[in-house]
Formats: structure tokens, C-alpha cells, sequence
């Protein structure tokens, strides 16, 4: 119960973030500039018990659980530039509560711990290594693979299990790695956000609920989001990116273009691969642009011996 | 006289039996072959070995079926070819629309063992049937998610099992990995 409530305040939080998005930039006549820090902290003086928010939003005055909806909509047009870091990372985590929430974390903490240093290493090399990374293997047999924005980035014991190699986990791992230095999930979300908001705010009055209504949009905002699976450019930028970000931290820059390649063989009634083929485009596609990228480009830095995932974990 | 008749036909029908039955046993592969619609997609050769320099072991001529096997070596992947089994570059191989499941990547699959995934690891071929490796394995799914009671305690539990930048350092010098420089893949 306690969790469910730190929860819902977390996720109001990060849904209010995302409604107002660039606020820090927002004026209003009467009041002036007002700050994300306000809102939260409004925010958590308003959340001992009550389900109401003083919002200080509309000619300075201050109406509880209300803000006009043209207000709302301004908000929500500015960029996902203006979401900082703290911010971006705690839209992260409560994502990652989400997915952790459908399946456990695997109980092999030795697989736990070396998927975290393949993966930080692999983060290393990227633009933003000092992110707090974090990797989790999922207890799950499915295939597939997930990441949320600040550095969350997880892998299915199933996946594991299937990478015959550890440059083919270490593709999977820099394709994640990439969706998060491109902020895709984020943008994804603030653009649905957009979408959804407007036109529920639109539909209805906006109760005193409104702290409710914002935490529980967020929700299935990610819920949907993962369900749905990204806009196809940001897949293949993930790709194209990824391979060349694991060839930056020295693995075969084969691995991914490797799994893709089983991707394209396993029948669509497959339930192992159900989740990752509905929101994927075809491995097809994914494998003839990524060899149009390529080329022979990285050959040179492909062909060292081979490790698999065992060899480390009975090293 | 009708016991030499007999005995004779006997051997007749087993000879023709025989023959039958071998002849299944070629064509079952080669159906397989056709059925699994993947093609060698240029004039390459086949090779003896994953490796740009491995000896060639036969010419394969563009449009030649080709079932993947379940084995894969940096860019290459083991395959069976013209009745010939060898290595080809993954960019050689193109999957026909509607291949079956080669199901290499289903073969550790389920369960919470690390050593259950051991076959796949090594590369040795998983099971040679396709319908047993898919059966009762399902994933994580859109029904899972959708009711998924969020959980922030198990997040803080995985932030506690994060390593530090030091820490992986120390595994990639161990694991001989090194910094490369590479430039990002032009997009199209």
C-alpha cells in the first residue's frame, strides 16, 4: 500500500512534468516566471492526504485542482529539452517500475552483475556515460528487450538464453543504450502526452481529481508505450547507432545484425518472440538497412574469438 | 516351389521398402531445405570455416536455397547448401518471405538456469524439430503490462545492483575489451 502511494505521488509528479513540460520558461501576467520547483513543491505540501493541488496557474490566481485547459495545452507544445535531467531520470524510473511491476527481476545475481558491467562499459563509450546506468535482466522467458529514459535498460532471461555470443547481448544492450541517448522514449511519451491530454481535457471539466487523472494518464501512457513499441526510425536509428556503439567499446559489431538475422526466421506464431515482433519492424527491413549502412565499413573489427555468456559466469 | 515364390517376393517387397524409405530420408532434408525460403543472395563461395580467409570449400551460385543452421561466429552463419555444410556471411544469406522458424535463438529458452541455455551457448544445434522448441514458452506480453501492478521497491532493488564506471573498467581490461574508434554508420 505504502509503495502504491509513493507511487502515485511519483507518478503525478513526473505526469505533471510532463503536462508542463517547459514551464520553467512560462510567465504569467500577474505572477511572473514560474518554476517546475514550484509545482512539486506545491506539490508535496499539498499531498498529506488530499487529492487536491493549489496550482498557482492563470493570472496568479490560485484555484485548487484547476488549471484552464488552454493553459494546459500551451504547456504541453514545449519541447522535451526543457525536461532536465533529474526529471528525465525519475520519468525513468517510474517506467521501469512498470515493467518490473509485469515481470520480477531474475534471481541469478552473478547474470545480474555481469549484464551491468557489459553494459556500463558499453554506456562508457556512449555521449552520455555518466547517466546512472542501470541493467536488469527480467525473469522471463519471452525474447525481448526494453529501456526507459535516464539509463534503465533491461534484457529477458529469454534473450540471454538465445544470444549465442557475448557481442550478440552486447548489440542488444547498445541498441537500448541508444534509445535512451536519443531520448526516443521520451519523446514518444511527451508526444502522446500531447495527444491524449488535449483531448481529454478537451472532452471533460477537470475535477478536483486532477492529481488522479494525471498520474493514472501517465501510467498507461507507458504502459501503452511499451505495449506499442516506438515509431520505426527511431528502431532503425537504434540499430544503425547501436552497432556502431558496441564496436566503439571493442565487441563485434556483428551481434546485433547477428540476432536480427535469427528475428527474421522465427514464425509469426512464435509466442517467445509475440511482444518483440509487434513492436519492432520486420527484422527484414531492420538487417537490409543495417547492411546498407555497414557495407564492409566494420569487417575489419569483426572476427575475434568468440566469447559466450557462460564462459563469463563460470570464469 | 510357392516357398521359393514367396521368400523371393518377401526380399522383393523389402528391397522396395527400403528403397522407399531412404528415399524419404533424402527428400525430407531437401523438402526442409525448400521449405525453410532462405537464398544465398550473390555468386559467393561457401567456407570451410567463419572467417574472410577460411578456405572455400564449394562456388554457390545466387538464388541457391539455403536452411541456417542454428550455429553463428561473429559475422558468419553455419549453413547447408547444395547438400554441402559450411559458413557464409550473414549479408550473403537473405530470408525468403514466410521462412519457418530455424528457432536457433528458442533453444535455451524458459526456466530461471543459466546451464539450460548451455546447448545454444556453444553453439551446438538445438533440437532439429521445429515444433517443440515454441511450444508453452510465452513471453512477457501486452496482457502483462497491462496489469502490471508497478513496482518501485523491486527499481530501487535494481538501482542497488548498478556497478560503477571503475567497476566495468576493470571487467572490459579483463575481458581484453578496448576502446575502438568507429564513426557513426551513415544514415540513409
Amino acid at each position: 500500500m505504502r509503495h502504491i502511494a509513493v507511487f502515485t505521488r511519483g507518478a503525478l509528479a513526473l505526469g505533471l512534468a510532463l503536462v508542463v513540460g517547459g514551464v520553467a520558461t512560462w510567465h504569467t501576467p500577474a505572477s511572473g516566471q514560474i518554476s517546475v520547483g514550484d509545482l512539486l513543491r506545491n506539490l508535496g505540501s499539498a499531498t498529506g492526504g488530499s487529492n487536491t493541488i493549489n496550482l498557482p496557474i492563470g493570472g496568479g490566481s490560485t484555484r485548487p485542482g484547476q488549471a484552464g485547459p488552454m493553459e494546459l495545452l500551451g504547456m504541453l507544445r514545449q519541447s522535451v529539452e526543457t525536461i532536465d535531467e533529474p526529471r528525465e531520470i525519475e520519468i525513468g524510473r517510474q517506467l521501469a517500475s512498470i515493467l518490473l511491476g509485469s515481470k520480477p527481476l531474475h534471481p541469478d545475481l552473478r547474470l545480474q552483475a555481469y549484464v551491468n558491467r557489459l553494459g556500463r562499459w558499453i554506456s562508457l563509450q556512449s555521449s552520455r556515460p555518466n547517466l546512472p546506468w542501470t541493467f536488469m535482466v527480467l525473469d522471463d522467458p519471452g525474447f525481448n528487450a526494453f529501456a526507459a529514459p535516464g539509463g534503465y535498460v533491461f534484457v529477458t532471461k529469454g534473450l540471454i538464453d538465445g544470444a549465442q555470443n557475448e557481442a550478440e547481448l552486447a548489440g542488444v544492450l547498445a541498441h537500448e543504450i541508444v534509445h535512451v541517448i536519443e531520448k526516443h522514449h521520451l519523446r514518444a511519451l511527451a508526444k502522446n502526452a500531447r495527444a491524449g491530454l488535449a483531448g481529454q481535457v478537451v472532452a471533460s471539466q477537470l475535477r478536483n481529481d486532477l492529481a488522479g487523472n494525471v498520474g493514472a494518464q501517465f501510467l498507461s501512457l507507458g504502459r501503452d508505450l511499451y505495449a506499442r513499441g516506438l515509431d520505426r526510425g527511431d528502431e532503425y536509428e537504434a540499430d544503425r547507432k547501436g552497432v556502431a556503439l558496441a564496436a566503439r567499446a571493442g565487441l563485434d559489431p556483428f551481434g546485433l545484425p547477428a540476432v536480427l538475422g535469427v528475428l527474421a526466421t522465427v514464425r509469426p506464431d512464435n509466442p517467445q518472440y509475440t511482444l518483440n515482433m509487434a513492436t519492432h519492424p520486420p527484422a527484414t527491413s531492420r538487417l537490409e538497412l543495417l547492411e546498407k549502412a555497414m557495407g564492409d565499413r566494420l569487417n575489419a573489427l569483426s572476427g575475434r574469438p568468440v566469447v559466450t555468456i557462460n564462459d563469463r559466469l563460470t570464469r | 516351389m510357392v516357398a521359393q515364390t514367396a521368400s523371393t517376393s518377401r526380399w522383393r517387397w523389402l528391397a522396395a521398402l527400403a528403397v522407399v524409405v531412404s528415399s524419404w530420408a533424402v527428400t525430407i532434408p531437401v523438402a526442409a531445405q525448400l521449405a525453410d525460403g532462405a537464398i544465398v543472395k550473390r555468386d559467393t563461395n561457401l567456407r570451410s570455416a567463419p572467417a574472410e580467409n577460411a578456405p572455400a570449400l564449394a562456388p554457390v551460385k545466387a538464388n541457391t536455397p539455403v536452411t541456417r543452421l542454428p550455429e553463428r561466429q561473429g559475422a558468419y552463419v553455419r549453413v547447408q547448401v547444395d547438400n554441402m555444410t559450411g559458413w557464409l556471411h550473414m549479408f550473403e544469406v537473405g530470408s525468403g518471405a514466410g521462412a519457418p522458424a530455424a528457432n536457433a535463438a528458442a533453444s535455451g529458452g524458459g526456466g530461471g538456469n543459466v546451464l539450460r541455455g548451455l546447448g545454444s551457448f556453444f553453439g551446438r544445434p538445438s533440437s532439429t524439430t521445429v515444433a517443440t522448441t515454441t511450444v508453452g514458452i510465452r513471453g512477457l506480453d501486452a496482457n502483462d503490462l497491462a496489469n502490471a501492478q508497478p513496482s518501485l521497491s523491486a527499481v530501487t532493488t535494481a538501482e542497488g545492483l548498478r556497478v560503477t564506471a571503475n567497476d566495468a573498467e576493470q571487467f572490459a581490461a579483463g575481458a581484453a575489451l578496448r576502446p575502438q574508434p568507429v564513426d557513426e554508420l551513415p544514415a540513409p
